[in-house]
């Protein structure tokens, strides 16, 4: 059928075009969206204006009779935007509003993606909208476990990322230094050496994205320079093994180094809070809400006896409830300064 | 998503670099067409370029915005007003207007390159806001940066724009959108005697609509 091949090329092109350029927004136009044949009791969903995002939420609502409220965050994906400060409480409150949802239902349970908890204050959109919020889960594939709990307000969920997704945040970010060091190089040592910069920084790219995980050194230059040092020596000593001029032997050396140093110092960004374990990468993308090298602390006379809301909400599991029944940050290392526990604390006890 | 970060701080340069330096005399256009001494509600004030300029024809402003860091250069520049009670800054979503400006009304609304910055949705929403807002006999005053219609046109004008604005980009990271049909969209939101100026070889429109004394008679 013309019709369904043509959208399957289509599809397929965004779907590259939102890979290559994964960096930047994709906005869709927020507002209402309609699954099934949704009624007065039917769910209404909460998501960010990201198309990919959008695409792959729908994916699942599909299989229900529902409502889903776009919201308007830029076009930038729910973490990204709630940890940077564009899917918060305003947000919701203008899902809410711009899609006229308050005449379709005849509840006001809002179903948040979880990881937009670094941004929504829930106290406030319950008291500027009526609208109470439950947080969903992390994955939108879980969905379908997670309702028939029938709307938990939040269950304990870590983020992970598999390899599968390294992968494509890895060719995500490739794109930087192929851009910012394979333009130059193709300029002064011709287009060959341009587009293989540009190459080898993908594969570096993808490379770094599947070993993060188990990357010795924090973040940022501490992992940047070993690697730029290792990459330009042994580039160089092939450069002078393949018998190649001096000023060749030059460029290789300079140019993979700084390749290192471009895709170290790019990739924690990838996770929009890494960032903030390193003051340089604050400085770089300014783009959370926490400051530089944020940890929560916890307020213990504030913090009510066997509250576990924090520990449940931290994407990392690396909160915990002590002897005492108060919460702590038992993890530092695991902390990435996302806010949400600071956010989602019921009295406001952790800073 | 880093590349979405606007900066407040140089704003004001981005845009006079953009506008080839021309954008301070816009600004001037928009706000001359503010009755002196009137009360006015400037949606998206910024970093307070226009404010300043409705301040100096003695208006009394309620400028909101949503961005903080926005604000933050606005409250700067403005310090002296904001002690005065002619000057009132918020910040604010179009759809938290309803919230916290409640029962209260204007003689002026000024939106000067919001909408193009907007989704439909929300651009009809802060149409309906403004409109809601005014007294009768009040105007909207919109403001925008506007593409030729025709589509040949229109490729021409983005791609003689194109370098202009990726300098701009790179040295403040900062960047403007366009819009369309402005005078259309104010007729359907229900703004009578809708008029357009054009300016800037028709780069930019000021559009201006009244709303209905009777109407809010009845």
């Amino acid at each position: 059928m013309p019709a369904a091949s043509s959208s399957l090329i289509t599809g397929g092109l965004r779907s590259a075009a939102q890979l290559i350029f994964r960096s930047f927004p994709f906005p869709v136009e927020p507002g209402l969206r309609t699954f099934g044949n949704p009624d007065r009791n039917s769910p209404v969903f909460v998501t960010a204006n990201f198309d990919h995002t959008v695409r792959l939420v729908s994916r699942v609502l599909a299989n229900y009779d529902c409502y889903l409220l776009i919201a308007p965050t830029g076009g930038v994906n729910v973490w990204c935007a709630s940890a940077g400060g564009h899917f918060g409480t305003d947000e919701v409150e203008a899902a809410i509003k711009l899609s006229g949802i308050d005449k379709l239902v005849d509840h006001h349970r809002l179903v948040l993606p979880r990881l937009a908890a670094p941004g929504v204050n829930v106290k406030e959109v319950r008291h500027r909208t009526g609208w109470r919020v439950v947080f969903g889960p992390i994955e939108i594939d879980d969905l379908p476990q997670w309702l028939e709990q029938s709307f938990p307000r939040l269950v304990a969920d870590v983020v992970s990322f598999p390899w599968r997704r390294r992968v494509e945040m890895g060719v995500g970010a490739g794109l930087w230094p192929a851009v910012i060091l394979g333009v130059p190089a193709g300029l002064i040592m011709g287009w060959r050496a341009g587009l293989a910069i540009a190459g080898l920084s993908y594969v570096l790219s993808v490379l770094f994205a599947l070993v993060y995980p188990r990357m010795p050194a924090q973040p940022g230059l501490p992992q940047g320079i070993p690697l730029a040092v290792m990459l330009g020596a042994a580039s160089g000593a092939l450069a002078r093994l393949a018998d190649v001029n001096l000023w060749g032997v030059i460029f290789w050396t300079v140019t993979i180094a700084a390749m290192g140093v471009l895709v170290a110092i790019d990739f924690p960004s990838w996770s929009p809070t890494d960032v903030c374990k390193q003051q340089l990468l604050c400085f770089l993308y300014p783009a959370t809400l926490a400051p530089a090298g944020f940890l929560p602390v916890v307020d213990e006379p504030k913090c009510i006896d066997g509250c576990d809301i924090c520990v449940k909400v931290c994407p990392k599991g690396a909160m915990s409830l002590k002897d005492n029944h108060k919460a702590t940050l038992f993890d530092p290392q695991g902390c990435l300064s996302c806010y949400a526990c600071v956010q989602q604390c019921p009295v406001d006890a952790i800073s | 998503m880093k590349l979405l970060e606007t900066s407040a701080g140089r704003y004001d340069l981005g845009m006079r670099m953009i506008s080839l330096g021309r954008i301070g005399r816009l600004y001037r256009q928009v706000a001359d067409r503010v009755n002196e001494g009137s009360e006015v509600l400037e949606i998206g004030c910024g970093t307070g370029a226009v404010t300043s300029l409705l301040l100096a024809r003695r208006c009394t402003v309620t400028g909101v915005d949503r961005s903080k860091q926005m604000l933050d250069v606005a409250r700067r520049k403005l310090a002296p007003e904001l002690g005065t009670g002619r000057l009132e800054l918020h910040e604010l979503n179009i759809t938290g207007l309803d919230r916290v400006l409640a029962g209260r009304s204007f003689d002026f609304v000024v939106c000067c390159l919001v909408l193009s910055e907007l989704s439909k949705a929300e651009e009809r929403f802060a149409l309906d806001e403004a409109y809601r807002l005014l007294r009768p006999g009040g105007t909207l005053i919109v403001a925008d940066e506007v593409a030729p219609a025709a589509r040949l046109s229109r490729l021409w004008y983005q791609l003689q724009r194109l370098p202009l604005m990726a300098l701009t980009y790179a040295v403040t990271q900062t960047t403007t959108h366009h819009t369309e049909d402005l005078a259309e969209k104010l007729g359907q939101r229900g703004l009578e005697h809708v008029g357009v100026e054009s300016f800037h070889g028709g780069s930019f429109h000021i559009v201006r609509g009244s709303k209905c004394l009777q109407q809010a008679a009845a």
